[in-house]
C-alpha cells in the first residue's frame, strides 16, 4: 500500500529541510529567539504568528506586525510591555528578516516546480540529500495531473463564469463563502471545485512547510492507546475524530494547524486541525478531549481525473 | 505506368467478374525477370475459404492480365522454394504446391480461364505478353543478372534472388561485391522509364560452376530474429513505442522517421532494477539519483505494482530511480541509464579502493575497507520502468536484445571450404609451436571486436588488432634520409643559439621531435601492407577503416559526444578479416 501523497512528501521535505545547512540555520535561531524571549512574550508572539499562518514564513513578520498595531490601539499595559519586549529584541528582527528572504526563495522555487523540473538552485538547495526531496515533491505534485485536466478543460477556463468565480472568490480554499459561490453556478461547478482543490494543494504545501520545519505540527500514532478515533466521510471529505479521555492535551500539544497521523512509525494521512475540544465532565469525573482533523485524500494521484459531469 | 515495387498495389482493389473472388487480400507481389523478359505476378488469399488465386499484371498499363504456362510453373517453383526459406516471416504454406508443379507441368492451357488445382486458382492462357525489360544490380559495380526475383508483400521487400553468370569477363567485376556494400536493383524499360529498389544481400552461394547466386531481403526481415523480452505499456504515444520497439533492436534514432505526430519534451520518472546491490536501511542518493530496495521502492510508487512482473523482477532487491527530461520513452530511459550507471561508477570507485579514504582522513580513525569488495559488481540491469509524470505513459520493459540462431553451423559446405584454406592450418601448426608472429595476436582483438556488444568496445578492439598486424611492416623512410640530416643540424644550431634552450629543454625537444621524423605515421604502415599484399581493399572501404581510426583517437582522447557510424564499423572489421588472410597466406611461404 502506498503511503506518499504530495502533502506527505513535503513533510518529509521540511523533516530535511531543519537539517541541511539554511534550514537548520532558520531551526536553530528558532529556538534561540524562543530562550531569549520571556514565555509570556513568546506565547503571544507565536499565537500572533498563527493567526497569519496561512503566509507560511512571512507570518514572523506578520504577527509582529499584527502586536504592534494592537499594541497602539489597546489600552491594557500588557500587550504593551509585549511589544516593547520584541520591539527590542534584536534576534527577532533578523529572525524576521531571515525567514521573509527564505519565505521569498521557497515561493520562487515552488513556481519553478510547478511548471518544470527544478534545477539543482544553490541558494535554496545547498544540499542534494534536499533537493532530492524537492524533486520526490515534483513528482507527487504532478501525479495529480492537474496540468492535463487543465489543458484538457482550456475552453472551460475562459467560460465568464468561472472568470466571475475567480474574481470573487476568498483567499482561503474551500471557505463557506467559495462554496456558497459554486452552489449558486449553474455549469461547471466540477472545473471551479477542480481549481479550488488545486489552491489547496498549493497553499497547504507551503503551510506544511512551514509548520513542520518549526515543530509546530501535532503528531499522532495511531497505536497509542490513549485515543479513541473514527473516521467519517461528509461528501468528498474524510474526518478523522479522535477522542483522548486522559489529559492529553491537545491544545498545548502544538502550536501548529496541521496534524500528522502515524501508524507503526509510517506516515498515514496528513490533515489540518479544523475543530478542538476539551469538555469537562464534572467533579472528579476525567476530561474529554476532542479533535477533529479534516483530512488530505490518502491518495491523490490522478485526483485530477474524473467524470467532468 | 505504376511503379511494380510500389505498395500501393497493396491498398487498391482488383474486381474481377467471378463471385468466388470477391472476398479476397493481395498478399503477395512477384517480380520474375529473366534475359530482359519481366513478368509481374500477383498472388490474393481468399479470406472466407482456403484458397489462392494467382494473376499476372500488367504494370504498363495497369491491366490484369493471364500467365502463360511456363511462367505459371516457375513462379509457383519460386513460390515453393520461398516458402520453405527462411526469408518467409509471413509464415505463409500453400499446400500440395509442389504437386500443383506437376500438374501444371502436365497440362495443357489454352484458353483464358481460371485453371485449378486443388486449392490453387490461376488465371492462364495460351498468349505471351512481353515485357522486355533490363536489369542491372549495383554493388561495388554494375551487374546483369541472367535472372532474377522480388517477392514483396505491403511491408515491402521480403525476400529476392538473382543468379548471375560467372564467365571470364565478369568474374572480375562479381569479384567486387562485397557485404559492407549498399545494394541496390534497377529495372529499365522501353519508354525511358525505370525503377530502383534498394535491398540487402545476405547470401552469395555458387550454385554451379557459373552460376552465382545472390540472396536478398530488406533490413526490416532481420526484425523476425529478435526478439524483445517483456513489454508491458500503457497510454503511450506513437514515438514512445516506435523508440521503445526499434531502438531495442538497434536502429539508431536518426534511422526513425514519424510523421504526422508531434513530438513533446515532458520530465518522466525511471526505475531501473540494479543487479548485485542490496540496501539493508534507508537509501542511498546520489545527486538527483536515489537508490532504494525494493519495500522502500513499491510504497513511494504506487503504479508500479500493476506494472511488476513478478518473475522478472523478483531477483532484484535494489532499485536505481531518477527524474529527466525526454520527448519519448525509450530515450528517457538511455539518458536516466547514463546517469544511473554513472552514479554506480563512482559508488564502486570508493568502495575499491583501500586507500582512497585514509589519504583524506585528516583524525585518527581508519577507514575500513574488505578485499571483498574487489569482486562486487553492482550494475544495471536491462530492465526499465519508465513512467511520464506530466502525462499517463507507463511502461515496463526489458532492453535485451535476444538474437535467436546464434550457433555455427558446422554443415559439410564450410568444412569444404576449410579443407582448402591448407594455409589455415599450417599457420595455425605455428601458432601452437608458440613460433608465430603478431598475427594471432591480432586475429585474437578482432574476434573480441566481432563478439562485443557495445560499439566503443568494438571500436578499440579493432584498433588494437590493427596496431598488431602492422606492427612489422617496414616502409620506406618517411622523410628522405638527407632531409632528416639536414633539419637535424639546422634544430642544433637554433637550439644553441638562443638561451631560452637550456641543456635539459634541448634534450627534451630533441627527443620528441626527431624521434618522429622516422617513424612512418600508422597509416602508412597499413598502406604498405595492402598494396604489398595485394589485397582487393577499396579506396572507399579504406576511407571507413580509417574513419573507425578516428573514432578509437577521439575516444582514447576524451572528446565525447562521438557520431559513430555503426556501417563504417562493419566495414573495417571485415576489411581488417581479409588484412588477416592475405597475411596468413603471405606467411605461408616463411
Amino acid at each position: 500500500m502506498f503511503k506518499i501523497n504530495t502533502l506527505i512528501s513535503a513533510y518529509y521535505f521540511a523533516q530535511e529541510l531543519k537539517c541541511v545547512s539554511k534550514g537548520q540555520n532558520i531551526y536553530d535561531s528558532f529556538y534561540k529567539l524562543k530562550d531569549s524571549l520571556s514565555s509570556d512574550t513568546w506565547s503571544i508572539y507565536l499565537k500572533s504568528v498563527s493567526f497569519h499562518r496561512d503566509r507560511h514564513y512571512y507570518s514572523f513578520s506578520l504577527g509582529y506586525e499584527n502586536i504592534k498595531l494592537q499594541s497602539k490601539e489597546s489600552s491594557t499595559f500588557f500587550l504593551k510591555r509585549v511589544f516593547k519586549e520584541l520591539e527590542s529584541c534584536n534576534e527577532l528582527h533578523s529572525f524576521i528578516n531571515l525567514t521573509k528572504e527564505f519565505g521569498e526563495e521557497l515561493e520562487k522555487q515552488y513556481i519553478i516546480l510547478l511548471s518544470k523540473v527544478p534545477n539543482k538552485n544553490d541558494d535554496l538547495f545547498d544540499s542534494y540529500s534536499l533537493y532530492r526531496k524537492w524533486l520526490d515533491l515534483f513528482y507527487y505534485t504532478h501525479s495529480t495531473k492537474i496540468y492535463n485536466f487543465l489543458q484538457m478543460n482550456k475552453d472551460y477556463y475562459s467560460s465568464k463564469e468561472i472568470h466571475n468565480f475567480l474574481n470573487d472568490r476568498e483567499f482561503t480554499p474551500f471557505s463557506s463563502f467559495n462554496r456558497k459561490l459554486i452552489r449558486k453556478m449553474k455549469s461547471y461547478r466540477n472545473h471551479a471545485f477542480a481549481l479550488e482543490f488545486f489552491e489547496i494543494i498549493r497553499l497547504k504545501t507551503m503551510e506544511l512547510i512551514f509548520e513542520t520545519h518549526f515543530d509546530m505540527q501535532l503528531e499522532l500514532d495511531l497505536s497509542n492507546e490513549e485515543f479513541y478515533c473514527r473516521e467519517k466521510q461528509l461528501n468528498r471529505f474524510r474526518f478523522f475524530e479522535l477522542k483522548a479521555n486522559n489529559n492529553f492535551n491537545f491544545i498545548t500539544k502544538s502550536d501548529g494547524s496541521f496534524a500528522i497521523i502515524f501508524k507503526d512509525n509510517n506516515v498515514v494521512d496528513v490533515g489540518q486541525i479544523s475543530k478542538r475540544r476539551i469538555k469537562y465532565k464534572g467533579i472528579n469525573e476525567k476530561s474529554v478531549s476532542t479533535l477533529r482533523i479534516s483530512l488530505y485524500p490518502r491518495n491523490d494521484k490522478e485526483i485530477f481525473i474524473f467524470d467532468s459531469n | 505506368m505504376t511503379s511494380p515495387f510500389s505498395s500501393e498495389l497493396f491498398n487498391s482493389e482488383f474486381i474481377f467478374n467471378d463471385k468466388r473472388f470477391r472476398n479476397k487480400e493481395l498478399i503477395l507481389s512477384i517480380l520474375f525477370q529473366q534475359r530482359g523478359v519481366i513478368n509481374h505476378c500477383l498472388v490474393f488469399s481468399m479470406k472466407d475459404a482456403n484458397e489462392y488465386l494467382i494473376i499476372g499484371f500488367d504494370f504498363l498499363n495497369k491491366k490484369i492480365i493471364s500467365l502463360e504456362k511456363n511462367t505459371i510453373i516457375r513462379i509457383l517453383d519460386e513460390m515453393l522454394i520461398f516458402t520453405n526459406s527462411k526469408y518467409n516471416s509471413l509464415n505463409l504454406s500453400i499446400p500440395f504446391l509442389d504437386d500443383a508443379i506437376d500438374h501444371f507441368a502436365k497440362n495443357n492451357i489454352q484458353a483464358e480461364d481460371y485453371y485449378v488445382y486443388k486449392n490453387l486458382v490461376v488465371l492462364g492462357s495460351s498468349s505471351r505478353k512481353v515485357i522486355s525489360c533490363n536489369c542491372e544490380i549495383e554493388n561495388g559495380g554494375k551487374h546483369a543478372p541472367i535472372k532474377s526475383v522480388l517477392f514483396f508483400n505491403l511491408s515491402g521487400l521480403l525476400y529476392g534472388k538473382a543468379h548471375l553468370e560467372v564467365n571470364q569477363s565478369s568474374i572480375q567485376s562479381i569479384r567486387k561485391i562485397r557485404l559492407g556494400n549498399s545494394t541496390s536493383i534497377n529495372y529499365a524499360f522501353k519508354n525511358d522509364q525505370s525503377y530502383e529498389v534498394n535491398v540487402e544481400i545476405y547470401e552469395g552461394l555458387s550454385l554451379s560452376s557459373n552460376v552465382y547466386e545472390l540472396t536478398m531481403s530488406s533490413f526490416a526481415h532481420e526484425l523476425q530474429h529478435i526478439k524483445t523480452g517483456i513489454y508491458t505499456s500503457e497510454g503511450l504515444n506513437i514515438h514512445s513505442h516506435i523508440n521503445a520497439l526499434l531502438r531495442t533492436a538497434g536502429f539508431k534514432k536518426d534511422q526513425i522517421n514519424i510523421e504526422g505526430f508531434e513530438t513533446s519534451f515532458s520530465p518522466y520518472l525511471v526505475v531501473i532494477p540494479i543487479e548485485n546491490l542490496i540496501i539493508e536501511y534507508g537509501n542511498i542518493g546520489m545527486g538527483d539519483i536515489s537508490f532504494y530496495n525494493k519495500d522502500h521502492l513499491f510504497s513511494k510508487y504506487s503504479s508500479l505494482n500493476e506494472f511488476y512482473h513478478q518473475e522478472s523482477i523478483e531477483q532484484f532487491q535494489a532499485f536505481g530511480q531518477t527524474i529527466v527530461e525526454a520527448d519519448n520513452i525509450f530515450d528517457a530511459y538511455q539518458d536516466a541509464l547514463e546517469k544511473i550507471q554513472s552514479a554506480i561508477e563512482l559508488i564502486l570507485l570508493a568502495t575499491k579502493n583501500d586507500r582512497i579514504f585514509n589519504g583524506y582522513n585528516l583524525d585518527f580513525e581508519f577507514n575500513r575497507w574488505s578485499k571483498f569488495n574487489l569482486f562486487q559488481n553492482p550494475q544495471c540491469s536491462t530492465y526499465y520502468y519508465v513512467e511520464n509524470i506530466i502525462g499517463f505513459e507507463k511502461i515496463f520493459s526489458d532492453s535485451k536484445k535476444n538474437r535467436d540462431n546464434i550457433s555455427l553451423n558446422f554443415n559439410p559446405d564450410i568444412k569444404e571450404e576449410l579443407l582448402k584454406l591448407e594455409y589455415y592450418e599450417k599457420q595455425f601448426q605455428k601458432r601452437l609451436l608458440n613460433t608465430s608472429p603478431q598475427i594471432f595476436n591480432s586475429l585474437k582483438w578482432l574476434i573480441r571486436s566481432w563478439r562485443a556488444e557495445n560499439v566503443e568496445d568494438k571500436i578499440i578492439y579493432t584498433n588494437i588488432s590493427l596496431e598488431f598486424l602492422v606492427d612489422n611492416v617496414k616502409t620506406e623512410p618517411y622523410l628522405p634520409k638527407t632531409v632528416v640530416k639536414e633539419f637535424k643540424n639546422d634544430l642544433k644550431s637554433i637550439l644553441n643559439s638562443k638561451v631560452i634552450y637550456s641543456e635539459d629543454i634541448k634534450m627534451k625537444i630533441k627527443e620528441k621531435s626527431l624521434g618522429a621524423l622516422s617513424n612512418p605515421p600508422l597509416k602508412v604502415k597499413v598502406q604498405k601492407l595492402i598494396s604489398d599484399l595485394e589485397v582487393p581493399i577499396s579506396e572507399k572501404e579504406f576511407n571507413k577503416l580509417w574513419e573507425v581510426r578516428s573514432y578509437r583517437n577521439d575516444l582514447v582522447h576524451g572528446r565525447g559526444n562521438l557520431n559513430i557510424e555503426p556501417e563504417n564499423v562493419l566495414v573495417a572489421n571485415l576489411a581488417l578479416g581479409e588484412l588477416i588472410t592475405y597475411q596468413l597466406k603471405a606467411e605461408e611461404s616463411v
